[in-house]
């Protein structure tokens, strides 16, 4: 084992298949020396310096011609520096990469990865801090990768760049840069299947279905509200598409109560269709309403207000009683103030030199 | 004259092939036997007679969505069943006239249906030759409607500063649907805009199939030499956006000054291969008799294959290619 942060994991998982099949390039604005905008993975570019391609300031064009590499066959992954960007090139991911293998009539896989870490963390603003899961949730023929934790993003990468369909995956960029873990080593070659959720706590109350920032902030609300004697379970889906629906049944039908939190903008956020699917097939077991938390309809401004405006510890932790008929304690009540200064430190310690 | 009969008879008949086909389709909608749309390309079927001969076992071509040259390089039983929905057609019967597509062994690329959008894919599929040291051009054809998109731009710019084998296209036929080139952009020649990227850009007159094949070679070469290139195509198109549009968007004055301009290159090539005595007529009607056989062969074969149904397109197993992990 070796004990990596997040975007070590990310490295370690591209640069070792990158090293076992030469099919894999990688590519986006600022990859090459500059290691990328996101995560840096300086060691792509010194290892494989064919095959990370530093592109121009055209998301359109090269998710475009990596549409095309990918039906010759080769193994694509595109960084976009934010996922706000995806729009720019919603045409060539939905109908070249999402549409192919259909319409190819099974004869043309797509295996390519879109890369790109969502959310707030960067105080960049209305433009820079999307989360994107329900832009193309709603698209068939795309796979949906949310992962959190370093071991998770390092098994999943590896499965999403050998799988032959397209992957949309998202990091989160509040917790990107402050997770560490052990991961496998490399002669191992572990890798983590699409579809698998994974149970980060186990409890008897009410289940918590959560990912990226608001799958932290859920476990740290599990702590707090085990102290005033309610037990969560908080399952961490790890991919959206395909989507684990067995392991969240299996809970609901233990607890009989569903938060399920993100930090994307509520209204046709995934949380939805999770809602949707727990209502019509084991609506029957749920003892209260589901409970939904994510970030209101509305945009995110510049600067550490940011922290603000979307869900927190707190909301879950309201999420949580008001499903279980709970009171909530008195520092529970309200809107709570976030001090972003405090939070930007806890996502991007010092020590960090990633960032 | 450079050309061999035999080449010039391919030519003849690459345009002989479009006009029938287009025929072929309207006489069977006429008797209800046709659903869906069809774009025809009536008058300008000389830009593929000049363009196909030269597209050889290692490139690919992604076609125009209105002649039908690209049939040269497909079976066209498997063709026309593929447009009747006809699920031993190609893929499936699913893409109908347009969207069939064989990207692994015909080397067919899909049209994208959102025309111009697959400029930059095919700017892709050069990528990958290039990076694999592969031997090929790649070809894509797009209407004067299709140079409006971004991603021409996008995909030359791509293709210069990588030094992609690709050649882009454009056949400027007077009109995107019902609005004419003039009311699109104020270039008299679309291809001057190629110089921007650095890409060759040239422009001929489309009714001349050999006109068209000498422009297409020296571009072809320069792709291949990982030189890039645009060819646009002069010509007029004279029918409408789709089989039974009226057409009452184009005035007589218009219309008479462009087909001047632009007159129908089938007779006008017959007269030419006459009066060189490389054919008699009597020859060259054998050669639309034959044309006409195979069409209507195609058809017949076609109208007796198994229907596409729902159910064969559904699943997650036919949108994904790993249905691994839970729902999908």
């Amino acid at each position: 084992m070796r004990n990596v942060s997040y975007a070590q994991a990310l490295e370690a998982a591209i640069f070792e298949e990158m090293k076992q099949d030469e099919k894999i390039y990688y590519m986006g604005e600022d990859v090459g020396v500059f290691g990328g905008a996101i995560t840096k993975l300086f060691s792509l570019y010194k290892n494989f310096p064919d095959r990370v391609i530093d592109t121009p300031l055209d998301e359109k064009g090269f998710t475009g011609v990596a549409v095309g590499m990918a039906w010759m066959g080769l193994r694509p992954i595109v960084e976009f520096m934010y996922p706000d960007f995806i729009p720019l090139a919603m045409s060539n991911i939905a109908h070249g990469a999402a549409k192919q293998y259909w319409l190819s009539n099974q004869k043309c896989p797509v295996p390519m990865v879109i890369r790109s870490a969502q959310g707030i963390g960067s105080q960049c603003g209305a433009h820079h801090s999307e989360c994107v899961e329900g832009w193309v949730m709603n698209y068939p023929g795309l796979k949906i990768a949310v992962p959190t934790f370093p071991e998770d993003a390092y098994g999943m990468m590896k499965y999403a760049i050998r799988d032959n369909d397209p992957v949309i995956w998202l990091d989160c960029r509040t917790t990107c840069y402050t997770e560490h873990a052990d991961i496998p080593e490399a002669e191992d070659d572990v890798l983590i299947p699409f579809g698998q959720a994974r149970i980060r706590r186990e409890g008897t109350d009410v289940t918590i279905v959560a990912w990226h920032k608001l799958l932290k902030d859920a476990l740290a609300a599990a702590d707090d509200l085990e102290k005033q004697g309610i037990s969560c379970e908080v399952i961490d889906p790890r991919t959206l598409i395909p989507f684990d629906i067995d392991t969240v049944l299996a809970s609901v039908g233990k607890t009989g109560h569903l938060v399920i939190a993100h930090e994307a903008n509520i209204r046709g956020g995934f949380g939805a269709e999770i809602a949707a699917q727990v209502t019509e097939r084991e609506g029957g077991v749920l003892k209260s309403p589901i409970v939904r938390v994510g970030t209101p309809n509305t945009f995110i401004p510049v600067g550490m207000v940011e922290w603000e405006i979307v869900p927190d510890k707190m909301d879950v932790i309201r999420a949580v009683k008001k499903t279980l008929g709970k009171e909530l304690l008195e520092e529970e009540k309200g809107h709570v103030v976030v001090d972003g200064e405090a939070e930007l430190k806890k996502s991007r310690p010092e020590s960090n030199g990633n960032q | 004259m450079a050309y061999t009969k035999e080449q010039l008879v391919e030519m003849y008949k690459i345009m002989q092939r479009g006009r029938l086909f287009d025929k072929k389709i309207a006489t069977e909608s006429k008797k209800g036997k046709l659903v869906g749309m069809f774009h025809f390309g009536t008058n300008q079927e000389a830009f593929e007679a000049g363009l196909m001969p030269l597209i050889g076992p290692d490139d690919y071509l992604k076609p125009y969505h209105r002649n039908h040259g690209c049939l040269s390089m497909c079976d066209m039983k498997l063709y026309v069943a593929g447009m009747l929905e006809r699920a031993t057609g190609y893929n499936n019967g699913i893409g109908g006239d347009y969207h069939q597509q064989d990207i692994a062994d015909l080397h067919l690329l899909p049209l994208d249906g959102l025309i111009g959008e697959d400029w930059l894919h095919d700017t892709g599929v050069a990528m990958a030759l290039k990076l694999q040291n592969k031997p090929g051009v790649v070809i894509n054809c797009q209407g004067d409607g299709g140079a409006q998109m971004g991603a021409l731009y996008e995909a030359m710019n791509f293709a210069s500063l990588f030094s992609l084998p690709i050649v882009y296209v454009v056949v400027n036929n007077g009109v995107a649907m019902t609005t004419p080139t003039e009311k699109e952009c104020k270039c008299s020649e679309i291809s001057g805009r190629a110089a921007g990227f650095n890409v060759k850009g040239v422009s001929v007159w489309g009714q001349d199939p050999i006109a068209v094949r000498e422009a297409m070679e020296a571009a072809i070469e320069s792709a291949r030499r990982g030189e890039p290139a645009l060819v646009e195509v002069m010509t007029y198109r004279k029918c409408g956006h789709y089989f039974g549009d009226p057409r009452d968007y184009e005035t007589a004055e218009r219309d008479a000054r462009m087909s001047e301009k632009y007159p129908d290159p089938i007779p006008r090539f017959e007269k030419m291969l006459q009066e060189m005595g490389i054919c008699t007529e009597e020859e060259l009607k054998g050669y639309a008799k034959e044309i006409k056989n195979e069409i209507a062969e195609a058809f017949e074969w076609a109208y007796q294959q198994p229907r596409l149904t729902g159910d064969m397109t559904k699943g997650a197993d036919k949108v994904f290619s790993n249905t691994e992990g839970g729902k999908l």
